[in-house]
C-alpha cells in the first residue's frame, strides 16, 4: 500500500544546533501513530516540518507521493489537506465556536457565511457542541476548547490529522474523556499522528509507538515493550524502570 | 500647532497599534496559518480584529490627550476654548462665571469622548479578554 506520508532523513537545525537529525518513517492511511518523548526531543517540531509551519533544513516529506518540499508546492493546499490540533488549543479569541470551526470552510473553500456555519454546526454535533456554537473561547473549559480544536481541523476534511500533546492542558478527566474521542476518530479511519509524552495515552492509543531522543528516532514498538528494555538507559530514564 | 499634535500623536498611537499587534497570540497567526490560511488573509480576519480591540483604548486615550494638549495653542496665539475664555473674560471682567462655563465645556466634551470609549469597548468586547 502507497503510505500516505513518508519521511526521509528529515534534519532541522535552529542557529546550527540540530533538533531533529535523519528523522525517517511512513504513515500508511488509516494509521493512528503515537510520537513519545522528552520534553525537547524535537516532537511539535517534527509535526511542524510535516505542514510547514516550520521549514525543515534537509530531508524530503512526500504526502500521496508528491515531494512537499518543492518551491512550486501550494503551502496553503497542502495544510488543508493535514488538519493541525495545537497543544493549548490556539482558537481565534475573537470568534465564536461556531465561528472558528467555519472560518476556514468561508475563507479557502467558497462557502457562504451560512453554508459555512451550516456544514461546522454538523461538525460541532459529532462532538456534542452544538450547545456552545456562540460561545467564545475564553466561556468554555479545556476539555470543550480541545473538541472544537479538533472539529476546526475536520470540518476541513483532512487526509491526515496531527495532534501536538492534545492532553498535555488537560486534567485527568477531561485527558481521558479526549482519549476517547481520539480512539473513535481512530476507529472511523481518521489518519492520525499524535505526539505526546502521557505514557497511558500512547499505551492507549496505539499499538506500537514511535520514540524520539535527542531528535532521532531512537526506539519503535509497544510500550510495554519499550518498557522493559532496562538495558537501555534512554528508555529506562524515560520510563521509570529499572534503576539508574 | 496641528502638525505638532499630530506627530507627537501619531508616534504614540503608532507605539500603542505595535503593541495591540504583538498582544494577538502568535498560536491564533500559527493555527491560522495550519489551516491554510494565505498571511493576508491571516491579517484580516485573525490579526487586525483583536489588533483594533486592543487598541481601542489606547487611542481614544490618546485622543483625550489631545485635548488636553490643546490649551497649550493660546500660548502660540492660536484661538482655541482657554484662548477665547481668557479674551472674554478681560473684555467682561467676568472671570469667574467665563472660566467656569470654559471648564464646564471641557468637562462635556472628556464626558461624551469617555461615554463614546465605553460604548466602544463594551460593542466590541470579547467575554473574557478584553478587561470592562
Amino acid at each position: 500500500m502507497t503510505p500516505l506520508l513518508s519521511i526521509r532523513d528529515l534534519t532541522k537545525q535552529f542557529d546550527g544546533t540540530p533538533v531533529l537529525e535523519g528523522v525517517s518513517f511512513e504513515l500508511a492511511p488509516g494509521e493512528f501513530k503515537v510520537i513519545m518523548g522528552p520534553s525537547g526531543c524535537g516532537k511539535s517540531t517534527l509535526l511542524r516540518c510535516i505542514n510547514r509551519l516550520i521549514e525543515p533544513t534537509s530531508g524530503v516529506i512526500e504526502f500521496n507521493g508528491q515531494d512537499t518540499m518543492q518551491a512550486t508546492t501550494d503551502v496553503s493546499m497542502l495544510r488543508q489537506q493535514i488538519g493541525f490540533v495545537f497543544q493549548q488549543f490556539a482558537l481565534f479569541r475573537h470568534l465564536t465556536v461556531l465561528e472558528n470551526v467555519s472560518l476556514a470552510l468561508h475563507k479557502l473553500r467558497g462557502f457562504s457565511r451560512s453554508d459555512a456555519k451550516s456544514r461546522a454546526l454538523r461538525e460541532l454535533a459529532k462532538f456534542g457542541m452544538t450547545g456552545f456554537a456562540d460561545k467564545f473561547p475564553a466561556e468554555l473549559s479545556g476539555g470543550q476548547k480541545q473538541r472544537v480544536a479538533i472539529a476546526r481541523a475536520l470540518v476541513m476534511d483532512p487526509q491526515v490529522l496531527l495532534m501536538d500533546e492534545p492532553t498535555s492542558a488537560l486534567d485527568p478527566v477531561k485527558s481521558r474523556e479526549v482519549a476517547q474521542l481520539l480512539r473513535g476518530l481512530s476507529q472511523e479511519g481518521v489518519t492520525i499522528i499524535c505526539v505526546t509524552h502521557d505514557l497511558s495515552l500512547a499505551e492507549s492509543l496505539s499499538q506500537a509507538i514511535t520514540f524520539i531522543h535527542n531528535g532521532r528516532i531512537h526506539a519503535v514498538g509497544p510500550v510495554s515493550a519499550l518498557a522493559q528494555r532496562t538495558e537501555d538507559p534512554v528508555i529506562r530514564h524515560f520510563f521509570g524502570t529499572g534503576s539508574d | 500647532m496641528a502638525l505638532s499634535l499630530g506627530l507627537i500623536a501619531g508616534a504614540y498611537v503608532t507605539e500603542v497599534f505595535r503593541g495591540a499587534l504583538d498582544s494577538v497570540d502568535d498560536q491564533e497567526v500559527q493555527a491560522a496559518l495550519a489551516l491554510g490560511l494565505k498571511r493576508p488573509q491571516v491579517f484580516r480576519s485573525v490579526q487586525v480584529p483583536q489588533m483594533l480591540r486592543f487598541c481601542a483604548p489606547g487611542v481614544l486615550n490618546e485622543f483625550t490627550s489631545i485635548l488636553k494638549y490643546s490649551p497649550f495653542a493660546y500660548t502660540v496665539g492660536i484661538p482655541e476654548i482657554t484662548k477665547q475664555a481668557t479674551v472674554l473674560a478681560g473684555e467682561t471682567l467676568r472671570g469667574l462665571e467665563i472660566y467656569l462655563a470654559a471648564g464646564i465645556l471641557y468637562f462635556l466634551i472628556y464626558r461624551s469622548l469617555l461615554v463614546f470609549a465605553r460604548a466602544i469597548e463594551r460593542r466590541f468586547r470579547i467575554p473574557g479578554v478584553t478587561a470592562l
